[in-house]
């Protein structure tokens, strides 16, 4: 399968970067590991008339911690230094231990930070080859009127599916975004539209560039739980990240999940630093992940009514060992 | 066509490429280095891996264009011309080749693991070639070949 | 026989030569080879499952720069098959599945031909189509070949005329009633299999070159370069010497994939249009998915009479076979699973059915294992359905009824040999400690044997070609995809010829210089060609000693070859290197060719429906130890061990590592691997979504190899890679149900079926 033709673009920095992207009013895929692109684009799935590289970029692979700001991530770090970074394995192992659940060792070393809380969200009526889709009237999200997974419903529910997301999400992770007007500072669920055709909230000129996680205190403590039916390759059929954040006066106990929407989803709750979390807090959160999970018949393994009943297990699971963790 | 340098097996190449141009295309069509192979061509079997500045890739999932100035080491350059690497000298005594179409793609992912980590366990082994799919081996004599070259 | 006899290289593990060129990536393969002025073929496919082509416009896509032809399936009044012709190089008037090639463009170049196929125009009329093979085996059904009974199949193809049944398989031994009747206990279940696919990591390809004259040259991945002669001179009415099948020097994986006419049919058809220019057509993985071939999904319909203490008296299969759209290898599938339906066991009343059956899906023919994963998956668990009803111990449930050499086979009627089924069992049987060892809590084991027959009775031709220098090459049409046959053929001809190994070379098939052979495929090389290379080594054998008596003026009789010398006997100060005795005999130089030709010649068995013999049988036995997690149905495979008969094994590694690979296949069906289809839509053509087997996904595996010696095969040996995936599907299911008590039916084994399996029976922990 060949690549469709499109121009090339090395911008040598963020500002000529968000520009070009801006100038090309959407006609513009930015590529940063490559491996969430270049399968849809080999597939004809989408035709962008520009790529434009961060890798020419300088700085944005860096990985800091300070015990004030925190781990920064450039969004260019590898899913292969991520995992393999010393400090990240003091400060925040679970982020290593995802890191080292997504595909394969080949797509870590390719796939960066960035990437993968971009990657684009999966179904199994889109993801293949446009000249193959044989019978099948055009999706939503291969730019068609309708949804074989939900059929009738006008819209477009292709599931997101990126380990990492759940992770950043329960250890309070921001993201900079950067556009020709200057950047912001956002929590990272506002990355995510909640719709299945765009998962992301970015416009066209703005680029992800770093994700900003709060300074470890003592007790914190997180977990990422993945099913799945082979133990590589494979993305997240349920993934379940948990994590304790103790602040000075309160602890935040979130769960978040991956694999059983169009968006991730994050559950918390707040409870005074001195409280015990019991299991009321866990039977809670399990129900609220439970009667909010919609897993679809649009990917490949398992029963979406499995998924399903995986959920508050998986929850009460990867809760428990956050809890473990944490030294409570 | 873009001009590019491709440092591939410790030489330098001036080629005319197409920016759509993968670096399994480049390699296989215009360098002739026919090891290297497209099972999927889409990222998931693994038999095209090649190692990019120390670390394993697919090629079939990169573009040629983003290569300029990297170090490419493709299968044949694993052992200088006439020779073996220890790891296809333990290929071939563990029996861990059948068919080979994998072959070339799990050594590459075996020399860079040993490069990073000189001994691993088995289960590192395994997570290192589980990118890389193969259908008549059952992937033990693979690993077996793996660990007898890893320092004890 | 000759298991105390001492061999030089027979019994060894030598290396394999293969693998130096591989492990160096210098192992040419059919996408590293360029002919000069090669084109770039490919097809446009078809967008429905089963349509009428009312119209197909190519002259946007003609006018593409870059663009040499388009040809379309009007062009070509052709159609190809093994047993019963019925498929066309590209679809005529309509189109049977989703994936079946339309039209096909050959351009400058791959990018070209890709973009051309958008520009092609076809209009199609829908047409209702079928997809399940038992509604497509009712009487009434849509046709799917409304011209079926025109078709000119074999013999023992017995299509029903008016349906879409194209083989229906029929036998009876003894009285399947009268056995019910005396039965305690009647069992009934129906079992169902998904699609497979063989997941060779090298896709098809094809180059062909046609000149005016119509003679064909054709290098190929294929399996089987005489059969794929004969089928290609058969479709194209021209006389097969006309055709020429050269195949590359290695082919990567083929489990039966590769033996039909895929992208062979494809390149043939452009360069039937296009002459005297190469023209390559290779498979992408998604046209391996949807386009190229698969295991056939079945439903088995099995019941069973049994005695109260466990005597099986009587058992009838139904089967029913999705073949897909055209008939491929189906009718021999459905055979091969007609002679094995009631499994390896004596039973005086068996009565088997079997409807092979056109459904508007991908075809279905040769996979590893050729009927046996299916066949095997109902018997076995039924067998354990038996035992644990009788409260008997599924082990010797089975060793009660296996053959043994003596028996008469049911369906075959021979006596049969060497049949080491039992050892396999006993073998497992001792490795996992069946009597004795206490299992934990949720944890469980299984067991289970197969059978099935190898391809029987077809031909196997070698020459044997002994150098002026004293090396030797083996001329054989047995291609090398990966099982190692070239080593072992080697071995056997430095055995019996007396010369070391590294001084024997195998030859590329190439049916202009290669003699003949029936195909790679059934397990039949070690044991058909095995036996050629022998006769033809122990041909150039005696003419190098005869050659060496005259020069040696010696009685030939006293005279021996070891290590490429000759040696008198009685006088060793008399010794004469190979090369010396051909310089000496010929002059300066010379070769002596050695002929060797294998057929099996088998007894006459008892008339039945299956009137052919089976010269041997692959026989394996699996045991598997699992734990099952009761909150999530995952099932974590503690152990498996394996035991295969391989007659004696020339090679013992290859055989281990035949036994291995074999594990990760029947493992992918058992629990990983299955086709999503949508109304005749592959949703999942890819290595992301169909899921095989990784690294990080094997068991521990204990394999076992068993050497039940043959009286015709060289050495002893039989064949043993064809089956090492079999036996593993209803092991596992066994091992669940002895872990959980839940009976999976449906294949493949996922922990959503086990979860809603023991919540059913109100043992699952839920939410």
């Amino acid at each position: 399968m060949r690549l469709p033709e499109f121009s090339y673009v090395a911008p040598r920095s963020l500002a000529e970067a968000c520009t070009t992207l801006e100038e090309m009013d959407g006609k513009a895929a930015v590529i940063a590991g490559g491996t969430d692109l270049l399968q849809p684009l080999k597939e004809k799935l989408k035709r962008p008339h520009y790529l434009v590289d961060l890798r020419s970029i300088p700085g944005l692979d860096e990985i800091s911690y300070d015990p004030k700001e925190g781990l920064t991530l450039g969004a260019m770090v590898s899913l292969r230094h991520l995992a393999a970074s010393r400090v990240v394995k003091q400060t925040y192992p679970v982020l290593a231990q995802a890191a080292l659940e997504v595909a394969t060792a080949q797509i870590q070393a390719m796939g960066t930070v960035g990437g993968n809380l971009c990657q684009d969200s999966l179904c199994l009526y889109y993801n293949r080859s446009a000249a193959s889709k044989k019978g099948l009237e055009l999706c939503l999200k291969a730019g068609g009127d309708v949804c074989h997974t939900v059929k009738g419903s006008g819209k477009c529910w292709a599931t997101f599916c990126s380990d990492l997301a759940p992770v950043f999400l329960v250890l309070g992770a921001r993201i900079k975004i950067v556009d020709k007007d200057g950047e912001r500072v956002s929590p990272l669920a506002e990355l995510y539209s909640g719709h299945g055709r765009r998962p992301l909230t970015l416009k066209p000129g703005q680029v992800l560039t770093q994700i900003m996680v709060p300074p470890v205190t003592g007790s914190d403590g997180a977990v990422y739980l993945k099913l799945r039916l082979r133990q590589s390759i494979d993305y997240p059929a349920l993934g379940v990240a948990a994590g304790i954040r103790v602040k000075e006066e309160t602890q935040k106990i979130a769960v978040a999940l991956t694999g059983v929407e169009k968006k991730p989803l994050l559950f918390e709750k707040e409870l005074a630093r001195d409280q015990t979390i019991g299991e009321d807090v866990i039977r809670v959160l399990a129900e609220q992940a439970y009667a909010q999970a919609h897993p679809l018949n649009n990917l490949r393994d398992f029963t979406p009514k499995y998924r399903k009943e995986m959920v508050p297990i998986y929850v009460r699971s990867a809760l428990q060992q956050a809890l473990h963790w944490g030294g409570q | 066509m873009e001009r590019i340098t491709l440092n591939v097996n410790g030489q330098s190449h001036q080629l005319n490429i197409k920016v759509n141009e993968t670096l399994l295309d480049v390699l296989r069509e215009q360098l002739g280095l026919f090891g290297t192979k497209k099972g999927c061509d889409s990222g998931a079997c693994g038999a095209c891996t090649v190692i990019i500045d120390g670390e394993p890739a697919l090629s079939c999932m990169i573009l040629a264009v983003r290569c300029q100035g990297r170090e490419i080491l493709t299968i044949e350059g694993l052992a200088p011309e006439g020779e073996l690497h220890p790891l296809q000298e333990s290929a071939i005594e563990h029996g861990a080749v059948q068919c080979g179409f994998c072959t070339p793609g799990w050594l590459m992912s075996a020399k860079a693991l040993l490069d990073e980590n000189p001994a691993p366990s088995r289960r590192e082994v395994q997570a290192a070639i589980a990118g890389n799919l193969c259908r008549c081996t059952g992937y033990k004599q693979i690993e077996d070949a793996i660990l007898a070259v890893a320092k004890k | 026989m000759n298991s105390n006899q001492s061999f030089i290289t027979v019994g060894k593990s030598p290396l394999r030569a293969d693998a130096r060129d591989k492990v160096r990536g210098k192992g040419i393969y059919i996408d590293d080879m360029r002919l000069p002025g090669m084109l770039y073929g490919k097809v446009l496919r078809s967008q429905y499952a089963h349509a009428r082509i009312l119209m197909i416009d190519t002259s946007e896509a003609e006018r593409l720069p870059g663009i040499i032809g388009i040809v379309t399936g009007e062009e070509l009044p052709f159609i190809h098959g093994e047993s019963f012709p019925d498929e066309p190089l590209l679809a005529r008037g309509k189109v049977r599945y989703m994936g079946e090639g339309v039209a096909a463009v050959a351009a400058v170049d791959e990018e070209t031909a890709e973009k051309a196929l958008g520009l092609i125009k076809v209009e199609y009329e829908e047409l209702p189509a079928l997809f399940d093979p038992v509604a497509a085996a009712a009487p009434g059904a849509v046709r799917i070949h409304e011209e079926m009974e025109s078709y000119k199949g074999k013999p023992l193809v017995r299509p029903v005329k008016g349906t879409n049944i194209l083989n229906h398989v029929q036998f009876e031994r003894g009285d399947v009633n009268q056995g019910f009747a005396q039965a305690d206990h009647i069992f009934e279940d129906t079992f169902t299999t998904p699609a497979q696919q063989h997941c060779s990591i090298e896709p098809h390809g094809s180059i062909c070159l046609i000149d005016k004259d119509d003679n064909i040259s054709l290098w190929t991945n294929n399996d089987s370069p005489y059969r794929c002669r004969i089928e290609i001179a058969d479709a194209l009415h021209i006389p097969m010497t006309k055709v020429r099948i050269i195949s590359a020097p290695y082919t990567g994986g083929n489990f039966g994939g590769k033996g039909g006419l895929k992208a062979e049919a494809c390149a043939i058809a452009l360069a039937w249009k296009i002459r005297n220019v190469p023209i390559k057509v290779l498979y992408t993985r998604e046209e391996e998915f949807c386009s190229s071939i698969i295991r056939h999904p079945s439903v088995i319909k099995i019941k069973t009479g049994v005695k109260n203490g466990g005597t099986i008296l009587a058992r009838e299969v139904t089967t029913y076979w999705a073949t897909g759209a055209y008939a491929e290898k189906g009718p021999t599938v459905s055979r091969f699973g007609g002679i094995s339906s009631a499994g390896p066991y004596n039973i005086p009343n068996v009565k088997i059915n079997g409807y092979l059956v056109y459904t508007n899906t991908p075809v279905a023919g040769a996979m590893r294992g050729y009927s046996g994963p299916q066949t095997s998956w109902a018997y076995e668990s039924q067998m354990d359905i038996i035992a644990a009803k009788l409260g008997l111990d599924p082990l010797e449930l089975r060793l009660r009824h296996v053959y043994q050499d003596g028996d008469i086979h049911t369906a075959t009627g021979q006596i049969i040999h060497a049949e080491g089924l039992k050892k396999c069992l006993e073998e497992v049987a001792v490795r996992m400690e069946w009597q004795g060892k206490t299992l934990g809590p949720n944890q469980g084991r299984g067991i289970a044997c197969m059978e099935r027959a190898v391809k029987t009775p077809f031909g196997s031709a070698a020459f044997v070609k002994v150098n002026e220098d004293g090396t030797v090459d083996i001329l054989s049409s047995t291609t090398e995809v990966g099982q190692g046959s070239e080593t072992i053929l080697r071995q056997i001809v430095a055995e019996e010829l007396g010369v070391p190994l590294n001084a024997v070379r195998k030859a590329t098939p190439d049916t202009a210089y290669t003699p003949y052979d029936a195909s790679t495929t059934s397990s039949r090389s070690t044991f058909h060609m095995g036996n050629a290379v022998k006769i033809a080594a122990a041909d150039a054998r005696q003419q190098i000693l005869q050659l060496a008596g005259k020069l040696l003026s010696t009685d030939p009789v006293n005279l021996t070859l070891a290590d490429g010398k000759v040696l008198d006997k009685e006088n060793p100060v008399k010794v004469m290197p190979i090369a010396a005795v051909l310089g000496q005999s010929y002059g300066s130089s010379g070769t002596v060719l050695g002929r060797g030709y294998y057929f099996p010649e088998m007894p006459e068995g008892q008339e039945t429906y299956f009137s052919s013999q089976v010269v041997f049988w692959l026989l394996g036995a699996h045991g598997i130890e699992v734990e099952v997690n009761r909150r999530t149905g995952e099932v974590k495979i503690l152990k498996v061990y394996a035991a295969h008969d391989a007659g004696k094994a020339i090679h013992p590694d290859n055989v281990k590592g035949q036994i291995l690979g074999g594990i990760s296949m029947g493992l992918g069906y058992a629990a990983y691997e299955n086709y999503e289809f949508k109304e005749g839509n592959v949703l999942n053509p890819s290595f992301l979504s169909y899921k095989l087997p990784t690294a990080v996904d094997m068991p521990g595996v204990v394999p076992v190899i068993v050497e039940q010696e043959h009286q015709d095969g060289p050495y002893g040996a039989k064949g043993v890679g064809e089956t090492t995936n079999v036996p593993l599907p209803p092991a596992l299911a066994n091992a669940i149900y002895n872990a959980v008590g839940i009976r999976i039916k449906s294949l493949p084994i996922t922990p959503d079926k086990v979860l809603a399996a023991m919540q059913e029976r109100g043992e699952g922990e839920s939410q």
